[in-house]
């Protein structure tokens, strides 16, 4: 009997000392395989910049977020993607930040960033084509107005452009006037002066290793491999909308996006920070141009199949940020008439300029946005310098 | 910090258990038995925690003067007080929000002008249960049941101990006092495997049976309207069971979380699906509450010494409170009256009952039992009453997409409920091949904890 109940009381501590070792081990070991999108792979919240510096990350079969979000393989889009960081940790080829020679830079969200496009397709890489200048891509994540400045200065050359991707439902644009407490520039800030900064990057390490459990993923791959609607339910289906276009193939969209295209988002602090960040620009000679970005949601309501018939407040916001941003002498680009045209014309061919299983745009889409953002720049240029704030 | 989540298994058990067995001493162990439920406690809201140590403190002190005094005044000074700030803190807490709301919409019926705005309070988790803990204490040092101890750790290491915290069993002192008191003198390899038995057996049934049913089962209940009847039915069903395993469960898991630490802590649960009247299934069914509304409440009313008719307004009286001790809605009332009145009914013309066969009383049972769950789920009137009508008026139609596993889910856990050993019936004495298929089920049991989110208990809430 005493053999016997061993057994259990030894099957089940060793049970558990396996999975916890498991765990351990897989935290330890590159964690690529686990990830679906660069956007996993290579984001970094523990450090200063958004992404893991010096990172070459390659997947042949990457899809959207928001098939990811909701469980649902069927409308998985299967591309592949490369996706390139420098030694500062965004998304640009490496020999950029080192030369220091870009005439432009990109701030903004993950649309900015680029993951989903990958190398060569993001905003900056089109902007920089459309352009035949240098375009430094600096998204994505919040920012502290010093940490900007400081960039802009390392790789913009004096008198040059700082874009600012405004995606439309934020409630402020993601900047704030003191240094945001990046555990990593704790570190520093700590260890430096004695010589220990090598322990930061150990730390961020350590920190990325605790966050992310390679196990768990997997595990939750297997739970929602049986929870895909056919055996069990599918909770996470309600985590998007699922929309028939005019051509009648499916999009795919986040419940919130319809709801600020029917009520809104805040206008005032919009501008307001706008209008303090670009006076902080402008004092170090450099200027500000907003782009605004409308939600996919806003640019394809009217051309689902039984198209939104309700109150269209995308329009009258984006279109009242710009006005007032406008008057406050910041020169600003509003995505959304063009964008809307856009989609129209590529819908006819079975075209898209949003990822039909994400929340962003895709090569297309961010073409269009590099050509407004081009033809703007152009016009800032040919009036010459914006007048003094 | 719940016992199904990798926190628990991966730190918070394995360095209480190790730091427990190290220390000599039975003051060390109270000491650190107390401390780490108050860890425990803390994960959900540690600014809780000082409303468990008022809890505790107070119903000490009423200990202490129970002890000392001998003169009934005294006595009962030392009682009313104790049990007043206990209840004072559990109404407040728990049933302030219920009774301005309340007060509120019976002025609106009456048209009297009365607005009573329902304070915000968030319910501390486990209140109902160290609240009994702490009365029970009370009582039965009032009643010359136990000993009150002197020593506060032994008392605050009963009321926070971490494996009956927050969702029982309400175990009373006097059924802990004697292992408490020779905490030092355990042997740690005595009840280890018995321990990881209890525990394993627990998880399963919540983890892989009262989790995968909830998967199945909750759309069905958020969208009740559209039910087939034989799909409300099946969610009954399935609900009876979730719950059963949920809590039963959860009370394994105790239970074998005890005999880690050398603290044996009773049966909850009795096959309760096999009763054969309702008060058998009181008897079977949260033994440690139904003996506790038992002991405390329905004898003090008078019980069945006056007449029957005094005997029926006992019971609905108990029944009901009963109900309104599960959660601050009406709902919860009205599944206790309805026990209430199924036990008074049951003691008018049981003997007529006690005449079917076997079978029936079961089978006759469980469907009383099943009718009741309907109150306990719906989270309004209006969604009890929605359910009543799509199981009793029909309405074709099958089963959602994604739940056609529910009948296979169902009918496994009714030959586990209806059929098979409960778990203190079990001899624990497992062969290799079953332990080994049960350390696969606890394995897939972490495949689902890591792969899914926490499901709280059910019992969490009350």
């Amino acid at each position: 009997m005493a053999r016997s109940l061993g057994r259990l009381g030894l099957l089940v501590p060793a049970t558990l000392a396996c999975a916890f070792a498991t765990d351990v081990a897989l935290r330890l070991l590159p964690q690529d395989w686990v990830t679906f999108r660069a956007w996993e792979a290579v984001l970094a919240p523990e450090s200063d910049a958004p992404f893991l510096p010096n990172q070459h990350y390659h997947n042949a079969r990457t899809y959207g977020n928001l098939a990811a979000i909701a469980n649902l393989p069927a409308s998985r889009e299967y591309h592949p993607v490369t996706f390139t960081t420098d030694a500062l940790g965004y998304a640009n080829p490496p020999e950029l930040a080192r030369r220091g020679d870009a005439r432009a830079i990109v701030f903004g969200s993950s649309f900015a960033a680029g993951s989903e496009e990958g190398d060569g397709l993001t905003l900056a890489a089109q902007l920089a084509t459309a352009s035949g200048r240098p375009v430094y891509n600096a998204a994505s994540g919040a920012r502290g107005a010093a940490e900007i400045l400081s960039l802009a200065r390392r790789v913009v050359i004096p008198g040059g452009l700082v874009i600012f991707e405004y995606p439309e439902g934020r409630e402020l644009p993601p900047i704030t006037p003191l240094p945001l407490p990046h555990p990593t520039s704790r570190c520093r800030a700590v260890l430096a002066p004695r010589g220990l900064d090598h322990a930061c990057t150990a730390l961020a390490w350590l920190q990325r290793r605790v966050r992310i459990s390679p196990l768990a993923i997997v595990c939750q791959r297997a739970v929602k491999w049986l929870e895909d609607g056919r055996w069990f339910p599918n909770p996470y289906a309600q985590n998007v909308l699922r929309e028939r276009l005019a051509n009648g193939q499916e999009m795919l969209f986040l419940p919130s996006e319809r709801d600020e295209f029917h009520t809104g988002a805040p206008r005032e602090p919009a501008v307001q920070v706008f209008r303090w960040l670009r006076a902080k620009l402008w004092a170090e000679h450099f200027t500000l141009l907003v782009v605004l970005v409308p939600t996919k949601y806003a640019v394809y309501a009217p051309l689902l199949r039984t198209p939104d018939a309700g109150p269209d407040q995308s329009t009258r916001y984006l279109a009242d940020v710009a006005r007032r941003l406008g008057a406050a002498g910041i020169p600003t680009v509003n995505l959304l008439p063009s964008y809307r045209a856009a989609a129209r014309r590529a819908l006819a061919e079975d075209r898209y300029i949003y990822l039909r299983d994400d929340t962003h745009w895709n090569a297309a889409g961010v073409g269009v946005a590099a050509r407004e953002l081009w033809r703007a720049w152009q016009a800032l240029q040919g009036a010459g310098a914006p007048s003094t704030p | 910090m719940l016992f199904n989540s990798l926190p628990f298994l991966y730190g918070f058990l394995p360095l209480t258990y190790l730091v427990f067995w190290r220390l000599h001493g039975r003051q060390a162990r109270y000491v650190w038995l107390t401390a780490t439920g108050y860890v425990f406690y803390a994960f959900w809201n540690y600014r809780f925690c000082a409303l468990m140590a008022t809890s505790t403190l107070v119903s000490y002190l009423a200990g202490l003067g129970l002890r000392t005094w001998d003169d009934r005044r005294r006595r009962r000074l030392c009682v009313i007080v104790a049990v007043t700030i206990d209840l004072s803190l559990l109404g407040f807490f728990k049933y302030a929000s219920f009774a301005a709301d309340t007060a509120t919409r019976l002025a609106d019926l009456f048209h009297l002008p009365l607005y009573l705005v329902a304070p915000k309070i968030v319910l501390p988790v486990g209140i109902s249960f160290y609240t009994f803990h702490t009365i029970s204490y009370i009582v039965d040092s009032y009643r010359r049941t136990v000993v009150p101890t002197r020593n506060f750790f032994e008392f605050s290491c009963y009321v926070s101990l971490f494996s009956q915290l927050v969702a029982g069993p309400i175990v009373r002192f006097r059924q802990i006092e004697q292992d408490l008191e020779e905490i030092d003198r355990h042997d740690p390899r005595a009840s280890w495997s018995l321990g990881w038995s209890f525990f394993v057996l627990g998880m399963i049934k919540k983890v892989l049976i009262a989790d995968t049913i909830a998967v199945l089962i909750n759309p069905l209940f958020a969208d009740f309207t559209t039910l087939s009847t034989a799909g409300a039915w099946l969610a009954l069903l399935g609900y009876a069971y979730q719950i059963y395993f949920d809590f039963s469960g959860y009370s394994d898991m105790a239970v074998g979380l005890g005999h880690l630490f050398g603290l044996r802590i009773p049966q909850n649960f009795n096959s309760p699906y096999r009763a054969l009247d309702i008060a058998d299934f009181w008897r079977r069914w949260h033994i440690s509450l139904s003996t506790c509304l038992r002991d405390y409440l329905y004898i003090p009313l008078g019980g069945n010494r006056g007449s029957r008719l005094m005997t029926y307004r006992n019971l609905m009286i108990t029944m009901l409170l009963g109900g309104l001790w599960h959660g601050a809605n009406w709902t919860f009332v009205l599944w206790g009256a309805y026990h209430g009145a199924l036990l008074s009914a049951y003691r008018l013309g049981g003997r007529a009952w006690d005449r079917l066969p076997a079978g029936v009383r079961r089978a006759g049972t469980f469907a009383l039992v099943l009718i009741g769950w309907v109150f306990f789920r719906a989270t309004s009137f209006t969604m009890a009453v929605g359910l009543f009508g799509r199981m009793f008026a029909w309405h074709p139609g099958a089963l959602p997409p994604g739940s056609y596993l529910l009948p296979v889910m169902v009918g496994l856990a009714a030959v586990v409920a209806h059929v098979g050993a409960n778990s203190f019936e079990l001899r624990h004495e497992w062969r290799p091949a079953l332990a080994a298929g049960l350390a696969l089920l606890f394995a897939l049991s972490l495949v689902a904890l890591y792969g899914g989110p926490r499901m709280p208990f059910l019992y969490f809430q009350f």
